[in-house]
């Protein structure tokens, strides 16, 4: 038995239908500047998932350390600045299950749902096992990547991602946001993007923002990495109505955006949930309105995410359970 | 594919042996840049010449004059038949692809064999706009191509200058030695090109401050998604990780670090 | 209510010239937010009639963040600000200020930073001189004073920085010319901070030199002088509102009176928070954020300082 199964604490939360983030406030969905302001200003959301999530990008982490880790030099401040933000935020919002120590630069950091203890001296690196960013990300389920502003325009400088929605970080390390958003159709080609990054740039401190993003799930898989594709990809092939239900699961990605006054940079931290379409039924006013989205959804964004040539199929496995 | 700009001949001949060169006024149209190169070629009267056209915008008095550069030996026997016969008429041309910005106190030009063409316009044009120039010749030009751009320069009244050894310390040394207001222009092979690029960022000039006609093939590469191998990259869009044997897809997702394409795992 | 703005305590007040006092503020509890050279804060002091929003670069080393250092200077056209600072704030005394924000900082490739200042215009650059020492890099200062003991931080600059650090005393006939800028090595980039016409006049100076717009970095801290003001009106198409903006206020202004919740943060002009899109209506842009090619290709208009060249303007808002 592995040390987490004895000492687990239970995270009690709703079952997943009540507190999954519905990601459609219309019948119909664009691209959009969709923020709004993040209410109460707190980055991190601890689900009953935690265990099994943190376990999944632990490993990720060890197998696959230039895929899930990346970070320029530069970005050392950024990111203990980044370390001390969450850990403050943890111990604060968090306290049944975390707590923090400070004596000076000496920082001891507990995590009683993993029962880890961590001493360190604040700003030294020798003293971490991990580069900071890299190393809080392993108590939290969300990826974390850090956007620096310099010379006017936004940079990905660094990064932790075990969940993404098929992009690379080791590709995508060092682009400007409108390069990073290239791929994607109608928002970079339509001046959205210029428009975000505007938005970005100009964002406060201590004035965080969020907003929903979302794809479809082939399987309950959480690591859709390109690298990855050759396990997951084939995933869509064999659906029909009688396994859709089970198989397919609506990817909701809940992310937040916090300035980080140190650096002049933006911390976007990304927390991906998944619904089974099987579970997402039960909703009725969801399922009527998701299957109005697809009905609705230009062609080009439904192959971006990757579901056009089955489409069909889930608006009638949809039409059949409204 | 319609032509934005209509001009009317005025005079046209054969320039150090191997170039022609056409005097023409524009009737239609405007060119944003002075300086700019129509690589698709253009339309004389009722001909089209496919080999790329390098031009320089003159203005004069009333009607703005442009001078059209064209390398003979890339021509055709028919085209250079064209070519001679074009004392009148109109030329038909789409707007350039690529286009010089003439900004700065100070240019520095590096040219290499197959640049030389599309140096000409930017050394008429800086010449007339009267700033400082200097003039480099990439390391192991073709004699005709040297010497057809050491008479063309010595008429503009520029130094032009050998890189020592070619390699990237002795272009360091000429970039590192300038001061804020100087601009870099580049024409010659791609690789070349990059290569000047990547030494005068190091040293601190902006991406504005640099700028150049690439000529021929670019050797670009791809990312395999799934092992991270770089690789060459085909006219095709399907290729074989040469590392991992993986099936891959190349995309338009294209990385200014690792300077290479995305190629993502092909499941199909 | 999640309130992003922070309590502080007033712990040293410091005449810096007869005419500049510094102030150091500490939190009232809890720590303050790290901050990067060049940013400043926006304090809000409760005059009798009103609250003042006033914007003060960070003068200390961004190294630490256990206190806010700022210096205001007393100005004779004060519009209360400076005054209230001057001879109302005292040590103990508690306000509100923001957290810090940055629209003037440091460039990241530059490789050698020419800093221009002009009397209190000194106060981003200290904060700035601290960060590109510690980090070992490569910078020159300038700093037009009227004399040494009018002008603030002087013997501290000194001590510090004074191999890279130039002045000019008025009183000693000592101008500082734009020709500094000239000749500079590859990789420099100019940062100006003083009043409108000092910076008018190096930023026309330093392009006339060669340097690219990227390389030209400046912070003002009132609003541009841009002639006389109209009146106009404004149709707000998505509330379906019709407003008037008097001669003697902005748009924005207009529109915060109204309740409606428009973004803004400098209110100079400067940093871009307040733009909204124009649908119809000539735009009379005072502003110094939207570059000329915005200005022409985007159907914008910085709400907190641009006017109507036209009668009316509709705004989406």
């Amino acid at each position: 038995m592995d040390k987490a199964a004895l000492h687990r604490m239970e995270i009690k939360a709703a079952p997943l239908l009540e507190r999954f983030p519905f990601p459609f406030q219309a019948d119909s969905y664009r691209y959009s500047n969709n923020s709004r302001a993040l209410v109460p200003p707190v980055c991190t959301d601890l689900t009953p998932e935690y265990f099994e999530e943190i376990g999944g990008k632990r490993k990720l982490l060890e197998r696959y350390p230039e895929r899930t880790f990346q970070a320029f030099p530069h970005t050392v401040e950024a990111q203990w600045e980044i370390m001390a933000m969450l850990m403050n935020e943890l111990a604060a919002v968090h306290s049944d299950y975390f707590k923090l120590d400070k004596q000076g630069v000496q920082w001891t950091f507990y995590n009683r749902l993993l029962d880890e203890k961590s001493t360190f001296v604040f700003g030294d690196l020798s003293t971490l096992p991990y580069e900071p960013l890299d190393f809080i990300g392993r108590h939290v389920q969300e990826d974390l990547i850090y956007l620096q502003q310099r010379d006017g325009d936004l940079y990905m400088d660094a990064g932790q991602l075990c969940f993404p929605a098929n992009w690379s970080l080791a590709f995508d390390l060092g682009m400007t946001y409108l390069q990073f958003h290239s791929p994607v159709p109608i928002y970079s080609d339509s001046g959205l993007a210029e428009k975000v990054r505007g938005f970005l740039l100009r964002m406060e401190a201590g004035k965080p923002w969020t907003r929903l993003n979302w794809t479809l799930n082939v399987g309950p898989r959480l690591d859709t990495s390109p690298e990855a594709f050759g396990e997951w990809g084939v995933g869509r092939f064999g659906l029909n109505l009688e396994n859709v239900g089970e198989i397919m699961h609506l990817r909701a990605e809940d992310q937040r955006l916090f300035q980080i006054p140190g650096s002049n940079g933006v911390l976007f931290s990304i927390h991906t949930h998944l619904l089974p379409f099987d579970q997402l039924i039960n909703n009725k006013t969801w399922a009527d309105r998701f299957c109005k989205v697809l009905e609705d959804l230009p062609d080009p964004i439904a192959e971006y995410k990757g579901f056009l040539s089955y489409k069909p199929l889930l608006i009638e496995y949809l039409k059949q359970h409204i | 594919m319609e032509e934005e700009i209509k001009c009317g001949i005025l005079q046209g001949e054969v320039l150090l042996k191997s170039y022609y060169v056409i005097n023409a006024e524009i009737l239609e149209g405007r060119l944003s840049s002075p300086v700019g190169m129509v690589t698709d070629g253009i339309r004389i009267n009722e001909f089209r010449i496919t080999t790329p056209v390098s031009l320089v915008k003159l203005s004069t008095g009333f009607k703005e004059q442009i001078k059209l550069y064209v390398d003979l030996q890339l021509c055709s026997d028919d085209e250079r038949r064209i070519l001679a016969n074009a004392k009148s008429g109109t030329i038909l041309m789409q707007a350039p692809d690529l286009e010089v910005s003439l900004q700065g106190n100070k240019h520095l030009l590096f040219i290499g064999d197959s640049g030389v063409l599309q140096a000409f316009p930017a050394i008429l044009a800086l010449a007339r706009s009267g700033g400082q120039v200097e003039v480099y010749s990439m390391h192991r030009m073709g004699k005709a191509a040297l010497n057809a751009l050491r008479s063309y320069v010595k008429r503009m009244d520029f130094p032009l200058r050998s890189i020592r050894g070619g390699g990237d310390r002795s272009i360091a040394h000429i970039l590192e030695a300038q001061t804020v207001g100087t601009r870099i222009m580049a024409f010659c092979d791609w690789s070349d090109y990059s290569r000047i690029k990547h030494i005068a960022r190091r040293i601190g000039y902006s991406n504005m401050e640099i700028q150049g006609i690439g000529i021929g093939e670019k050797d670009e590469r791809v990312f395999c998604a799934r092992c991270y191998q770089m690789q060459h990259k085909p006219h095709e869009s399907e290729i074989i990780c040469m590392q991992c044997g993986i099936p891959l897809v190349i995309s338009n997702h294209y990385s200014p670090r690792l300077e290479a394409y995305m190629g993502y795992v092909n499941v199909n | 209510m999640f309130d992003s703005n922070i309590k502080v305590r007033v712990a040293e007040v410091a005449e810096e010239t007869p005419l500049v006092r510094s102030f150091k503020l500490v939190p009232v509890e809890g720590e303050l937010p790290r901050f990067s050279a060049g940013a400043h804060i926006t304090t809000y002091l409760q005059t009798d009639n009103k609250l003042l929003e006033r914007h003060y670069s960070l003068t200390g080393n961004p190294k630490y963040s256990d206190s806010y250092r700022i210096a205001v200077r007393r100005s004779d056209t004060s519009r209360g600000g400076s005054a209230f600072w001057h001879s109302q704030v005292k040590v103990g005394d508690e306000m509100e200020i923001s957290q810090p924000k940055n629209h003037l900082p440091l460039s990241f490739e530059a490789k050698h930073h020419i800093l221009i200042a002009a009397g209190i215009g000194i106060t981003p650059f200290m904060a700035m001189m601290a960060d590109l020492k510690e980090a070992g890099k490569s910078f020159e200062l300038h700093y037009a004073a009227a004399s040494a003991e009018y002008c603030p931080f002087y013997s501290f600059i000194l001590s510090h920085y004074g191999k890279q650090a130039h002045f000019y005393f008025s009183s000693e006939q000592q101008r500082m010319f734009t020709l500094l800028m000239w000749n500079q090595p590859v990789g420099s980039h100019v940062y100006f901070c003083g009043p409108e016409g000092l910076i008018t006049q190096f930023k026309h100076s330093a392009q006339s030199y060669g340097y690219p717009d990227s390389s030209i970095h400046f912070e003002l801290f009132t609003p541009p002088v841009t002639g006389p003001c109209y009146p106009f009106e404004v149709m707000l198409t998505k509330s379906k509102i019709a407003l008037h903006v008097p001669e003697d206020r902005s748009l924005l202004d207009v529109l915060l009176d109204k309740g409606i919740k428009a973004p803004y943060s400098c209110k100079i002009g400067g940093c871009g928070s307040c733009e909204v899109e124009v649908e119809e209506g000539e735009v009379d842009h005072r502003d110094f954020f939207l570059s000329e090619q915005d200005k022409k290709k985007r159907n914008v208009m910085i709400a907190c300082v641009s006017r109507a060249k036209s009668k009316r303007v509709s705004i989406h808002l």
